[in-house]
């Protein structure tokens, strides 16, 4: 299958670039050929600290392939080991350890392609698999219609307060019942796009008012159109994060 | 809708802590079965407040400064009521509070252990307020200090999330009824929304502990009536907050704690996306 995928960041309007927590992955190059692709975005919690490398060892460990065997299987245990590791080894002044005891925070969305032998047209289809903790949001657009929203589905079930995943394990009680999952078939010319809440909201907003927000006109030109959607309060101040992955037209084998 | 500025290091809210320092803080808290006096209750009240509004703002890269914090104490005289190198400061940054504690100590507290026992943790306890109680109890003179630094704040902030002022105290105004002072506080306002002014009652009686009630119905004394009546009632979204933290809070409930603990006060505190299994 012939995947290419582009990813646009932006930190929240008064942060600086060091300070974006959200993060993002994907196995393979922007434009890709190959029988699987991995991407998955994830979204740090504010109100933690360290949040930020908790977000890029979850993305990348899923981009990996660690979590093929769920989410609750050992390499959340290893990736928890290694987050204390990273951010605990030095000194650090009284506010600091306390947060940190409290752990890092951050939610998990990530999606899986695979191409499957069908009686399709050339013999192959593609299959995607998606797997959620927390409000980032998948959505699937094809022919110009939203197909699949995934794993929230109204723009009013976004509140400041998700279960999301913990680097304590102490604080991950509650996982096993908020991993979400979702599939579908990406045919050609579809378009799966990931994001992190705000602008995730936005778009569920947009869509319920009977706009097409998969249509955004200006790529290249997504920094200014974000930034007057932050000064006109359409979306909240949050950092941003999209991904989107198109599958393309096979070459002839 | 008021009560939804962003709060941000280029858009700072602010807090004043007014904390009665009166001799009749040298009482027993709670009912007198116990040796602690109401002074010593007051000291961890705040010291608690302020270390959790410190974490609540610590980044990994240090502590970003989302408010200023004043602390007015008031008994024998109404002033700055930090002690060590903060001493006689009065709107100080969040950053230089976590940066300088008077002192820091050790205590121990129970945590879960992730396997569904509590182990014992040590951990560290910053002191930047000590138990002091000497002299009258002038509120009314202490309200009209806050009233005219939270005026400052508004004219340099006017776009800011409204401050919040909380006050603690055993109750017992001696310079007068602190209704009309604590409604020059609480008609201040930022484009926002009002002040919001929340009341701690620390008494000696052993009625049970009130946690934001609705009505005065079954408070212990006219003390306590007097300060629920002058506390401002919890925001929509600071309502909202607080039933998601599992707290029982109905229609009208009010910034008034009786015998109880104020720090939860902080977690209503909106600065981003808090995780709901964060405890």
């Amino acid at each position: 299958m012939r995947i290419h995928s582009e990813a646009f960041w932006l930190p929240k309007a008064g942060n600086t670039e060091e300070e974006y927590e959200d993060a993002f992955w994907t196995s393979e190059p922007d434009n890709s050929n190959s029988e699987s692709f991995r991407c998955a975005i994830a979204d740090g919690a504010t109100e933690a600290s360290f949040s930020a490398s908790w977000a890029r060892l979850l993305v990348r460990a899923y981009c990996e392939g660690k979590f093929d065997q769920g989410l609750l299987d050992g390499t959340l245990t290893d990736l928890q080991t290694e987050w204390v590791q990273s951010v605990g080894s030095q000194p650090l002044p009284w506010y600091a350890e306390q947060k940190l005891l409290s752990g890092a925070f951050s939610s998990l969305l990530g999606v899986t392609l695979q191409e499957v032998a069908s009686e399709a047209v050339n013999g192959r289809s593609v299959s995607w698999t998606a797997t959620a903790v927390g409000d980032s949001c998948l959505f699937h657009v094809r022919d110009d219609q939203l197909i699949e929203r995934f794993p929230l589905t109204h723009s009013g079930d976004f509140n400041s307060r998700p279960v999301l995943i913990s680097s304590r394990q102490e604080f991950n009680h509650q996982l096993a019942n908020n991993i979400s999952e979702c599939q579908g078939t990406l045919a050609i010319a579809d378009s799966l796009y990931l994001m992190t809440d705000a602008l995730a909201c936005w778009f569920l907003s947009a869509f319920e008012q009977g706009d097409k927000p998969w249509k955004i006109k200006h790529w290249v030109q997504i920094e200014k159109w974000l930034n007057g959607l932050r000064r006109k309060r359409r979306i909240r101040n949050d950092d941003v994060t999209i991904v989107r992955i198109e599958r393309m037209l096979d070459y002839e084998d | 809708m008021p009560y939804t500025a962003e709060i941000s290091r280029s858009n700072p809210s602010c807090f004043v802590f007014l904390i009665d320092q009166s001799g009749s803080m040298q009482d027993p808290f709670g009912g007198g079965e116990l040796t602690r006096k109401k002074a010593d209750a007051v000291a961890d009240a705040i010291n608690k407040l302020l270390q959790n509004l410190v974490i609540k703002c610590a980044k990994s890269e240090g502590v970003r400064d989302y408010y200023n914090v004043t602390v007015i104490g008031y008994g024998t005289h109404v002033g700055s009521a930090f002690a060590g190198a903060l001493s006689g400061r009065e709107s100080v940054p969040i950053s230089d509070i976590a940066n300088q504690p008077a002192r820091i100590e050790e205590r121990t507290k129970k945590i879960d252990d992730g396997a569904g026992g509590l182990v014992d943790q040590t951990v560290k306890f910053p002191i930047w307020f000590d138990a002091i109680a000497n002299g009258g109890t002038p509120m009314c003179s202490a309200m009209a200090r806050a009233q005219a630094l939270l005026s400052g704040w508004l004219t340099q902030h006017p776009d800011c999330f409204p401050p919040i002022a909380i006050n603690i105290t055993d109750g017992e105004s001696t310079d007068g009824d602190p209704t009309s002072s604590a409604n020059g506080i609480t008609n201040l306002s930022s484009s926002d929304g009002n002040v919001l002014l929340f009341n701690l009652h620390l008494s000696s009686t052993s009625a049970s502990s009130v946690e934001y009630p609705a009505s005065d119905t079954g408070l212990a004394d006219e003390y306590a009536k007097l300060l629920f009546s002058i506390s401002s009632p919890l925001p929509d979204y600071m309502r909202s907050i607080a039933l998601q933290e599992g707290l029982s809070v109905s229609d009208g409930a009010r910034g008034f704690v009786f015998n109880a603990d104020i720090v939860s006060v902080i977690r209503f505190l909106d600065i981003g996306t808090r995780p709901s299994n964060l405890r």
